[in-house]
């Protein structure tokens, strides 16, 4: 042992003595330092002397001397004295080509070794050897009594060396640190070239030797590492996680699957926000199939809803439903949607109210019957917390998910539940009401009694609540029905009513008016004045208005006569508005119009007369054979327009023929020509009063029979009609008739001859209108 | 045949394994997960009665369990036919409040039937066994059909609780 620690103290000593000075001076502080390079002249010489020494005999301690000169050597632009500063440089550049090859050498080395070990190491072996040292002393207590003291004075000797070493030691290390950064920092490529090689086999061997230090150490900057790397070349991280990152996403899920989502779950909102906005379409895109699906469904069977209500916008119900969409204020189309939501029945339960045990159910939705019994348990647990935690004594009256509703209404054993989709109306829950207070007052003690066996609740019950199911559903669509059924037959009939009924009382009245018009006009046009004039009558409900032109007062009056017997027999006022215009009759119309209404009097009896009209002057001659006549035939003409006067020169008896024609006895020719003279004269009267005509009466005596006589005076009359014709004679104004075979004013004892005669008798002739 | 619907509870302090047993019951399985029933939870199962065939809908009512600082609501066992009264083996004071939770249901239902389950033997040795039975029996109460030991997680005893209950209530 003594051995060992004798080799390793010479070889320490070997170093000791250059290492001494260099020590004392450049490690000292730096002010130490700067007076060596106010006193360069000693320095470098004494620096270059040492070099050669310190590489000779250690390679750490050469660094030393060397990296002061170098150290030296930088400063030397600031040195005061520029020549002295030259030589120096001179100097070290003569010197520096050897060393700093070693120097290299000896770096490798260092760093192969790792500086900091190494000296540990070796402060750790001078340690553990002293000790082995004392202990050995120690334990070998006898032994050390032999070699006594000599020995003794050896160890001593030894350690104070020793403990020299350690303090020369101990004040090289930060030394050595020092300059290892300066060299790092002085020449880092030739560093780096001669580490690079040993890097990753330094970094190996020690992780197998020692991998939790090894984790450690890289531990504290691999974070900041990765975080360097993404911010220099974030692409080529990305690269070298990715294939991973579902792996690891994958295991952590496995791991524990909250944390993931969790993590996620925070950030999904934002992506998704931030996916919309980068892409929306692509968004939609994935979204559709989810989502589209629904709310198309959705929206079809609303759609369907909604036409069938726009459909029925006009019924009743529509117009209901505008005016109720108004009273709410607001929008049909909200209100339609409202509507369109159709509310139904999904399930009904008639519930023990402490056990919670179904007593009768009803769920018209066959396709997904909801669980019943456990429905009803957990209402009735939660009316129980209800009542026992929230407010003690209320009952809880519904509940409200989505779009769903349970209305709940208790009576004293059991409650009702109705499960409902859609908004209800509020007299639902007043039908609820009824039909359990129907329940509870029938079917009471049954229920209270009800220990969970169906069988024992009559089945009535359950068409009591399937009434209630139906009840809802169908109210909307039947019910309606059923109602405005009845009240469109009344609307249509109403309309129908008011259409017709003025209608039909307009087309009376029309044709009344109509029937009342024409007859009017009949007997306006019967009457030989004013059916010249175009008068029109106008009927309605109280009058006949009566309106055209005609020419004088009279015929106004006596349009107004004419029509007033129609009104008072229709019961109608006359509203007379013929006007009488004087209108300057036209001479040759008034002429007509005389002559017209002269024809007509011709045809009343006893009236013969020829009018002749003249300067407004009507001047009448001919017969009128009685009084009334005569008024009547002054009122006619005095009325026609342009008559302003008329002049009668009438006579009321006919005048007496006293002409006769003899005949010889039993001849029927005119005998000679004082007889046929007379034939004359009937010419001439004919020709004095136009207005007459002439009957030929023919006549014998009484001689030769009768039937012999009755032929020869038709001979006689036929001879004296013949004779006058082909004297001229209008042969219409002959008449021949035969009478008495024997003249009324010839006596039997008178002469013969006298009755053998011919007589004439004027007479006005019934004339029919040309 | 018609199915008699009855209501049953389960009574007992927190976390004796009342839940579990009912999920050992109902759906087969167990769970060392523990969750605190909150409220109420209600599980339905039907039982067919050997002897007479006769079917029994069970209403199971999973009560929250009784803690320090509440009691149980009474209202959720009212209208309850039976009553499986769960204690905790390895908890002593669990065992301790099992009259208090007799007594209870008996209160609320003069009627009806229970029985007592002690749960969690799969954790307790077997000669400790036979002394906890000696302990907390309460045989001498009529409305008591038993006491059981039973194991939601052995599957101990489980199905047979619940059926002589069931069979005892179709009898009462």
């Amino acid at each position: 042992m003594p051995d060992s620690i004798d080799k390793l103290i010479d070889l320490l000593l070997d170093v000791e003595t250059p290492v001494n000075p260099t020590n004392s001076e450049p490690a000292s502080s730096p002010k130490e330092q700067q007076s060596l390079l106010t006193k360069p002249e000693k320095k470098p010489a004494f620096l270059a002397q040492k070099i050669p020494s310190t590489v000779e005999s250690k390679d750490s301690v050469i660094e030393i001397s060397h990296e002061t000169a170098a150290d030296n050597n930088n400063t030397e632009p600031n040195s005061t004295e520029p020549s002295l500063a030259e030589s120096e440089t001179n100097l070290a550049a003569i010197e520096t080509p050897q060393p700093i090859e070693v120097v290299e050498e000896s770096v490798a080395k260092v760093a192969e070794v790792v500086l900091d070990d190494r000296i540990q190491a070796i402060s750790s072996a001078i340690s553990s050897l002293k000790e082995q040292n004392i202990q050995e002393t120690n334990n070998n207590g006898f032994s050390t009594d032999f070699v006594n003291p000599g020995i003794d004075d050896w160890i001593l000797e030894k350690e104070a060396r020793l403990n020299e070493l350690a303090d020369s030691l101990n004040n090289l290390i930060p030394l050595m640190m020092e300059l290892l950064s300066v060299k790092v920092n002085d020449s880092q490529e030739l560093i780096l070239q001669t580490m690079i090689p040993l890097m990753d086999r330094a970094i190996q061997e020690r992780s197998s030797q020692d991998l939790d230090k090894m984790s450690l150490a890289i531990a504290r900057i691999l974070p900041d590492a990765i975080a360097q790397e993404i911010k220099i070349e974030p692409k080529s991280m990305g690269k070298a996680i990715a294939p991973e990152l579902a792996l690891s996403i994958e295991e952590q899920i496995r791991l524990d699957q909250d944390a993931v989502s969790l993590a996620l779950g925070s950030e999904m909102g934002k992506a998704i926000k931030a996916q919309i906005e980068l892409e929306k379409d692509a968004m939609v895109d994935a979204l559709y199939p989810v989502i589209g699906n629904t709310i198309s469904k959705y929206l079809a069977e609303e759609i369907g809803r909604i036409n069938q209500k726009v459909e029925n916008s006009l019924s009743r119900e529509g117009i209901s439903r505008k005016i109720r969409a108004k009273m709410r204020g607001i929008s049909e189309a909200e209100l339609i949607l409202q509507e369109s939501i159709v509310c139904k029945v999904q399930a009904i339960f008639l519930i023990q109210k402490d056990s919670g045990l179904i007593i009768c159910e009803v769920q018209p939705d066959k396709e997904h019957p909801l669980e019943s019994d456990l429905v009803a348990g957990m209402l009735t647990a939660i009316r129980s917390f209800a009542n026992d935690c929230i407010i003690s004594g209320s009952e809880l009256s519904e509940i409200d998910y989505g779009n769903f509703e349970i209305l709940l209404e208790a009576a004293g054993y059991c409650y009702i539940a109705v499960v409902i989709s859609g908004q209800p109306k509020p007299e639902f829950r007043d039908r609820i009401r009824e039909t359990l207070s129907k329940l509870v007052m029938q079917y009471g003690d049954k229920i209270e009694n009800y220990q969970g066996d169906t069988s024992t609740i009559p089945p009535s019950v359950k068409l009591v609540l399937k009434d209630l199911a139906n009840i809802e559903t169908d109210e909307t669509s039947e019910a309606n029905q059923k109602k405005s059924a009845p009240i469109l037959l009344w609307l249509i009939l109403i309309i129908l009513a008011s259409i017709l009924l003025p209608w039909g009382i307009f087309k009376y009245h029309a044709v009344k008016s109509q029937r009342i018009t024409e007859k009017v006009a009949v007997q306006l046009d019967n009457n030989p004045q004013l059916s010249v004039y175009r008068l029109q009558s106008q009927v309605d409900r109280k009058n006949i208005t009566i309106t055209g032109k005609v020419s004088s007062s009279h015929l106004r009056n006596l349009a107004q006569e004419i029509v007033s017997e129609i009104a008072q027999e229709e019961k109608l006022n006359l509203d007379n508005q013929i006007i009488a215009v004087d209108v300057p009759a036209d001479p040759t119309f008034t002429t007509q119009e005389v002559t017209r209404v002269s024809q007509l009097l011709n045809q009343l009896t006893g009236v013969g007369i020829v009018s002749d009209y003249q300067d407004y002057r009507v001047t009448i001659t001919g017969f009128i054979l009685d009084t009334v006549s005569t008024e009547t035939v002054t009122s006619y003409i005095s009325n026609i327009p342009g008559v302003k006067q008329v002049v009668f020169n009438v006579k009321q008896e006919l005048p007496t023929v006293d002409t006769r024609i003899y005949f010889d006895s039993q001849e029927s020719e005119i005998k000679n020509s004082t007889e046929a003279g007379k034939i004359d004269f009937i010419k001439r009267f004919l020709e004095e009063y136009p207005t007459l005509n002439l009957r030929v009466i023919p006549h014998s005596d009484s001689k030769g029979s009768k039937s012999f006589n009755q032929k020869l005076t038709l001979e006689r009359a036929k001879t004296v009609y013949q004779t006058a014709i082909s004297q001229g004679v209008d042969p219409n104004r002959l008449e021949i008739v035969s009478e008495e075979l024997f003249p009324p004013d010839v006596t039997p004892d008178q002469p013969l001859w006298l009755s053998r005669h011919v007589r004439f008798e004027p007479f006005i002739p019934e004339k029919t209108l040309p | 045949m018609s199915t008699v619907s009855k209501k049953i509870c389960l009574i007992g302090d927190f976390s004796v394994g009342k839940t579990s047993l009912i999920r050992r019951f109902v759906e087969g399985v167990f769970s060392e997960k523990y969750l605190t029933t909150i409220g109420t939870k209600i599980s339905r199962k039907v039982v067919n009665l050997k002897p007479s065939s006769k079917e029994i809908d069970l209403i199971i009512w999973d009560i929250e369990g009784r803690t320090k600082f509440k009691s149980i609501v009474p209202n959720y066992i009212k209208g309850a036919t039976g009553a499986i009264i769960v204690g905790d083996l390895s908890r002593q004071e669990t065992l301790d409040h099992l009259p208090a939770h007799i007594e209870l249901f008996f209160q609320t239902n003069p009627k009806g039937v229970a029985i007592v389950a002690l749960n969690k033997s799969d954790i307790i040795e077997k000669h400790k066994l036979t002394k906890l039975l000696e302990l907390n029996n309460f045989g001498s109460n009529s409305q008591i059909i038993k006491t059981i030991v039973t194991s939601a997680k052995n599957n101990t005893n489980v199905d047979r609780a619940f059926t002589e209950l069931a069979e005892n209530m179709v009898d009462s």
